[in-house]
Protein backbone atom coordinates (compact mmCIF):
# COMPACT_ATOMS: atom_id res chain seq x y z
CA UNK A 1 0.00 0.00 0.00
CA UNK A 2 1.28 3.46 -0.90
CA UNK A 3 0.79 6.84 0.71
CA UNK A 4 -2.54 8.33 -0.44
CA UNK A 5 -4.12 5.00 -1.31
CA UNK A 6 -7.76 4.67 -0.36
CA UNK A 7 -8.43 2.29 2.53
CA UNK A 8 -10.94 -0.52 1.82
CA UNK A 9 -14.23 -0.52 3.70
CA UNK A 10 -13.42 -3.81 5.47
CA UNK A 11 -10.48 -2.28 7.31
CA UNK A 12 -10.80 -1.38 10.98
CA UNK A 13 -9.49 1.93 12.32
CA UNK A 14 -8.25 2.99 15.73
CA UNK A 15 -8.92 6.44 17.15
CA UNK A 16 -7.95 7.47 20.64
CA UNK A 17 -9.68 9.96 22.91
CA UNK A 18 -8.36 11.80 25.95
CA UNK A 19 -9.63 10.28 29.20
CA UNK A 20 -7.83 9.79 32.49
CA UNK A 21 -8.93 7.86 35.57
CA UNK A 22 -9.75 11.21 37.19
CA UNK A 23 -11.28 12.92 34.15
CA UNK A 24 -13.44 10.57 32.16
CA UNK A 25 -14.57 12.09 28.90
CA UNK A 26 -16.29 9.01 27.54
CA UNK A 27 -19.97 8.09 27.88
CA UNK A 28 -21.19 6.43 31.11
CA UNK A 29 -21.28 3.08 29.29
CA UNK A 30 -17.64 3.49 28.17
CA UNK A 31 -18.46 4.33 24.55
CA UNK A 32 -16.97 7.30 22.70
CA UNK A 33 -18.62 10.69 22.64
CA UNK A 34 -18.88 12.50 19.34
CA UNK A 35 -16.16 14.90 20.53
CA UNK A 36 -13.56 12.14 20.09
CA UNK A 37 -14.16 12.38 16.33
CA UNK A 38 -14.53 16.17 16.12
CA UNK A 39 -12.14 18.06 13.87
CA UNK A 40 -9.99 20.84 15.26
CA UNK A 41 -8.43 23.70 13.30
CA UNK A 42 -4.94 22.19 13.35
CA UNK A 43 -6.26 19.00 11.71
CA UNK A 44 -6.74 20.94 8.44
CA UNK A 45 -9.77 18.82 7.58
CA UNK A 46 -8.07 15.47 8.17
CA UNK A 47 -8.72 13.27 11.19
CA UNK A 48 -5.87 11.03 12.30
CA UNK A 49 -6.47 7.31 12.78
CA UNK A 50 -4.38 4.15 12.75
CA UNK A 51 -5.04 1.06 10.66
CA UNK A 52 -5.75 -1.88 12.94
CA UNK A 53 -4.10 -4.30 10.52
CA UNK A 54 -0.78 -2.45 10.72
CA UNK A 55 -0.45 -1.83 14.45
CA UNK A 56 -1.46 -3.11 17.87
CA UNK A 57 -3.90 -1.61 20.33
CA UNK A 58 -1.03 -1.02 22.73
CA UNK A 59 0.94 0.98 20.17
CA UNK A 60 -2.13 2.89 18.97
CA UNK A 61 -3.13 4.04 22.45
CA UNK A 62 0.47 4.91 23.42
CA UNK A 63 -0.46 5.96 26.97
CA UNK A 64 -3.47 4.14 28.51
CA UNK A 65 -3.21 6.42 31.54
CA UNK A 66 -4.27 9.36 29.39
CA UNK A 67 -6.29 7.91 26.55
CA UNK A 68 -9.04 5.49 25.64
CA UNK A 69 -8.92 3.61 22.37
CA UNK A 70 -11.88 3.11 20.06
CA UNK A 71 -12.25 0.83 17.05
CA UNK A 72 -14.28 1.69 13.99
CA UNK A 73 -14.97 -0.10 10.73
CA UNK A 74 -14.03 2.01 7.72
CA UNK A 75 -17.43 1.24 6.24
CA UNK A 76 -18.89 3.66 8.80
CA UNK A 77 -16.61 6.40 7.48
CA UNK A 78 -17.92 5.95 3.95
CA UNK A 79 -21.53 5.93 5.19
CA UNK A 80 -21.21 9.65 5.86
CA UNK A 81 -19.51 10.40 2.53
CA UNK A 82 -15.98 10.52 3.92
CA UNK A 83 -13.02 8.37 3.01
CA UNK A 84 -9.84 7.14 4.62
CA UNK A 85 -6.43 7.31 2.95
CA UNK A 86 -3.13 5.74 3.96
CA UNK A 87 -0.68 8.26 5.41
CA UNK A 88 2.40 6.64 6.98
CA UNK A 89 4.50 9.21 8.78
CA UNK A 90 7.58 10.28 6.83
CA UNK A 91 9.91 9.74 9.78
CA UNK A 92 8.93 6.09 9.92
CA UNK A 93 7.52 6.39 13.44
CA UNK A 94 4.02 5.24 12.50
CA UNK A 95 3.44 3.10 9.42
CA UNK A 96 -0.19 2.50 10.48
CA UNK A 97 -1.20 6.14 10.25
CA UNK A 98 -4.15 7.09 8.04
CA UNK A 99 -6.39 10.11 7.58
CA UNK A 100 -10.15 10.42 7.38
CA UNK A 101 -10.70 13.15 4.80
CA UNK A 102 -13.67 15.19 3.64
CA UNK A 103 -14.97 16.32 7.01
CA UNK A 104 -15.85 19.99 7.51
CA UNK A 105 -15.34 22.03 10.67
CA UNK A 106 -19.07 22.80 10.92
CA UNK A 107 -20.07 19.17 10.41
CA UNK A 108 -21.43 17.59 13.58
CA UNK A 109 -23.17 14.68 11.86
CA UNK A 110 -20.02 12.76 11.02
CA UNK A 111 -18.47 12.92 14.53
CA UNK A 112 -21.69 11.63 16.08
CA UNK A 113 -22.10 8.90 13.47
CA UNK A 114 -18.52 7.71 13.86
CA UNK A 115 -18.79 7.70 17.66
CA UNK A 116 -22.03 5.70 17.57
CA UNK A 117 -20.45 3.12 15.29
CA UNK A 118 -17.25 2.75 17.28
CA UNK A 119 -16.53 0.52 20.23
CA UNK A 120 -14.03 0.80 22.99
CA UNK A 121 -10.92 -1.40 22.90
CA UNK A 122 -9.92 -2.61 26.33
CA UNK A 123 -6.16 -2.69 26.77
CA UNK A 124 -5.34 -5.70 28.94
CA UNK A 125 -1.71 -5.03 29.70
CA UNK A 126 1.18 -2.89 28.56
CA UNK B 1 -50.50 6.94 44.13
CA UNK B 2 -47.93 5.21 46.35
CA UNK B 3 -45.12 7.17 47.82
CA UNK B 4 -41.74 5.80 48.78
CA UNK B 5 -39.57 8.06 50.86
CA UNK B 6 -35.86 7.25 50.86
CA UNK B 7 -33.98 8.84 53.72
CA UNK B 8 -30.25 8.50 53.16
CA UNK B 9 -27.84 9.37 55.94
CA UNK B 10 -24.65 8.38 54.13
CA UNK B 11 -23.50 8.36 50.52
CA UNK B 12 -22.92 4.61 50.71
CA UNK B 13 -26.56 4.00 51.52
CA UNK B 14 -27.46 5.99 48.50
CA UNK B 15 -25.02 4.05 46.33
CA UNK B 16 -26.43 0.78 47.68
CA UNK B 17 -29.83 1.54 46.25
CA UNK B 18 -28.41 2.80 42.99
CA UNK B 19 -31.26 5.09 42.15
CA UNK B 20 -28.78 7.26 40.35
CA UNK B 21 -25.18 6.39 39.67
CA UNK B 22 -22.61 7.90 37.43
CA UNK B 23 -22.03 4.60 35.68
CA UNK B 24 -25.58 3.78 34.63
CA UNK B 25 -27.26 5.65 31.78
CA UNK B 26 -29.49 8.19 33.45
CA UNK B 27 -32.34 7.73 31.03
CA UNK B 28 -32.92 4.20 32.20
CA UNK B 29 -32.55 4.69 35.93
CA UNK B 30 -34.75 7.74 36.12
CA UNK B 31 -37.46 6.23 34.04
CA UNK B 32 -37.77 3.25 36.32
CA UNK B 33 -39.33 5.65 38.78
CA UNK B 34 -41.48 7.63 36.38
CA UNK B 35 -44.82 6.01 37.03
CA UNK B 36 -48.39 7.19 37.47
CA UNK B 37 -48.81 4.88 40.44
CA UNK B 38 -45.53 5.30 42.25
CA UNK B 39 -43.57 8.33 43.17
CA UNK B 40 -40.15 8.29 44.80
CA UNK B 41 -39.10 11.11 47.04
CA UNK B 42 -35.78 11.42 48.75
CA UNK B 43 -34.99 13.19 51.95
CA UNK B 44 -31.92 13.55 54.13
CA UNK B 45 -28.45 15.06 53.83
CA UNK B 46 -27.75 13.48 50.44
CA UNK B 47 -30.97 14.45 48.73
CA UNK B 48 -28.97 16.64 46.38
CA UNK B 49 -27.35 13.55 44.89
CA UNK B 50 -30.75 12.36 43.71
CA UNK B 51 -31.51 15.47 41.70
CA UNK B 52 -32.22 14.65 38.09
CA UNK B 53 -29.19 15.33 35.90
CA UNK B 54 -27.05 15.98 38.96
CA UNK B 55 -24.10 14.27 37.26
CA UNK B 56 -24.48 16.59 34.28
CA UNK B 57 -24.52 19.69 36.48
CA UNK B 58 -21.37 18.45 38.23
CA UNK B 59 -19.61 17.78 34.95
CA UNK B 60 -20.41 21.27 33.68
CA UNK B 61 -18.83 22.66 36.83
CA UNK B 62 -15.72 20.56 36.17
CA UNK B 63 -15.57 21.68 32.54
CA UNK B 64 -15.60 25.33 33.63
CA UNK B 65 -12.21 24.74 35.27
CA UNK B 66 -10.53 23.28 32.18
CA UNK B 67 -7.79 25.34 30.58
CA UNK B 68 -6.41 25.48 27.06
CA UNK B 69 -4.73 22.21 26.04
CA UNK B 70 -6.80 20.27 28.57
CA UNK B 71 -6.60 17.19 26.34
CA UNK B 72 -2.85 17.63 25.70
CA UNK B 73 -3.70 18.00 22.01
CA UNK B 74 -4.26 21.77 21.82
CA UNK B 75 -7.98 21.74 22.64
CA UNK B 76 -9.44 25.12 23.54
CA UNK B 77 -10.79 25.62 27.05
CA UNK B 78 -14.61 25.45 27.11
CA UNK B 79 -16.09 28.79 26.17
CA UNK B 80 -17.90 30.66 28.95
CA UNK B 81 -20.76 31.39 26.56
CA UNK B 82 -21.01 27.73 25.56
CA UNK B 83 -21.00 26.67 29.22
CA UNK B 84 -23.64 29.22 30.12
CA UNK B 85 -25.90 28.21 27.24
CA UNK B 86 -25.46 24.52 28.01
CA UNK B 87 -26.21 25.10 31.69
CA UNK B 88 -29.38 27.01 30.82
CA UNK B 89 -30.65 24.19 28.60
CA UNK B 90 -29.76 21.56 31.23
CA UNK B 91 -31.86 23.53 33.72
CA UNK B 92 -34.75 23.63 31.24
CA UNK B 93 -34.52 19.91 30.55
CA UNK B 94 -34.28 19.12 34.25
CA UNK B 95 -37.32 21.27 35.03
CA UNK B 96 -39.44 19.19 32.66
CA UNK B 97 -38.02 15.85 33.83
CA UNK B 98 -35.91 15.05 30.77
CA UNK B 99 -32.83 12.97 31.65
CA UNK B 100 -29.58 13.82 29.86
CA UNK B 101 -27.41 10.87 28.86
CA UNK B 102 -24.08 12.67 28.88
CA UNK B 103 -22.16 15.87 28.33
CA UNK B 104 -18.64 16.40 27.04
CA UNK B 105 -16.31 19.25 26.18
CA UNK B 106 -15.02 19.49 22.64
CA UNK B 107 -11.72 20.61 21.13
CA UNK B 108 -12.99 23.95 19.82
CA UNK B 109 -14.40 25.18 23.15
CA UNK B 110 -17.82 23.67 22.62
CA UNK B 111 -20.04 21.76 25.05
CA UNK B 112 -22.09 18.80 23.87
CA UNK B 113 -25.27 17.47 25.51
CA UNK B 114 -26.39 13.99 24.46
CA UNK B 115 -30.08 13.26 25.00
CA UNK B 116 -31.45 9.79 24.26
CA UNK B 117 -34.92 8.30 24.14
CA UNK B 118 -36.04 5.66 26.62
CA UNK B 119 -35.30 2.78 24.24
CA UNK B 120 -31.85 4.22 23.46
CA UNK B 121 -32.69 3.97 19.77
CA UNK B 122 -32.81 7.68 18.95
CA UNK B 123 -30.71 10.53 20.21
CA UNK B 124 -30.14 14.23 19.80
CA UNK B 125 -26.91 16.07 20.43
CA UNK B 126 -27.17 19.72 21.39
CA UNK B 127 -23.81 21.33 20.75
CA UNK B 128 -23.02 24.79 22.08
CA UNK B 129 -20.19 26.60 20.34
CA UNK B 130 -18.96 30.05 21.36
CA UNK B 131 -20.84 31.66 18.46
CA UNK B 132 -23.61 29.23 17.51
CA UNK B 133 -25.51 26.14 18.62
CA UNK B 134 -26.63 23.12 16.64
CA UNK B 135 -28.94 20.14 17.17
CA UNK B 136 -27.91 16.88 15.53
CA UNK B 137 -30.62 14.27 15.19
CA UNK B 138 -29.72 10.57 15.10
CA UNK B 139 -32.81 8.54 14.11
CA UNK B 140 -33.15 4.80 14.71
CA UNK B 141 -33.09 4.26 10.96
CA UNK B 142 -32.09 6.63 8.22
CA UNK B 143 -29.58 9.40 7.94
CA UNK B 144 -28.74 11.77 10.78
CA UNK B 145 -29.35 15.45 10.16
CA UNK B 146 -28.26 18.75 11.68
CA UNK B 147 -30.12 22.00 12.37
CA UNK B 148 -29.29 25.31 13.99
CA UNK B 149 -30.49 25.31 17.59
CA UNK B 150 -31.94 27.89 19.95
CA UNK B 151 -33.57 27.21 23.30
CA UNK B 152 -36.91 28.09 21.67
CA UNK B 153 -36.51 24.95 19.55
CA UNK B 154 -36.34 22.67 22.57
CA UNK B 155 -40.02 21.57 22.43
CA UNK B 156 -39.69 20.36 18.84
CA UNK B 157 -36.39 18.62 19.64
CA UNK B 158 -38.03 16.71 22.50
CA UNK B 159 -41.13 15.99 20.41
CA UNK B 160 -38.92 14.37 17.75
CA UNK B 161 -36.96 12.44 20.37
CA UNK B 162 -39.86 11.13 22.40
CA UNK B 163 -42.52 10.63 19.74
Amino acid sequence: MNKGDKIPIEEFLYRRGFSTPEKKYCNPDGSATSRVFKLREKDEGMLSVDLKSRTTAERAISDPGKFMLFELKNESVEEVALETVYDPLDDGSNNAHALIIGMQMDDDIAPGHLARNSKRVIIKSI
Amino acid sequence: MHTLIANYSTPSEFQRDQYLTATVPTAFTIDRFRSSSLSVFADGPHTQELRLNNRIFKLLEEFSELEDNWDEDEANAPSKIALSNAHFVVQLLTSIGQPIFNTAPGPTGEIMLDIRDIANSKSVELIFYPSRSVAVYFPENGRPFQRDFQADNLPEVLRWLNQ
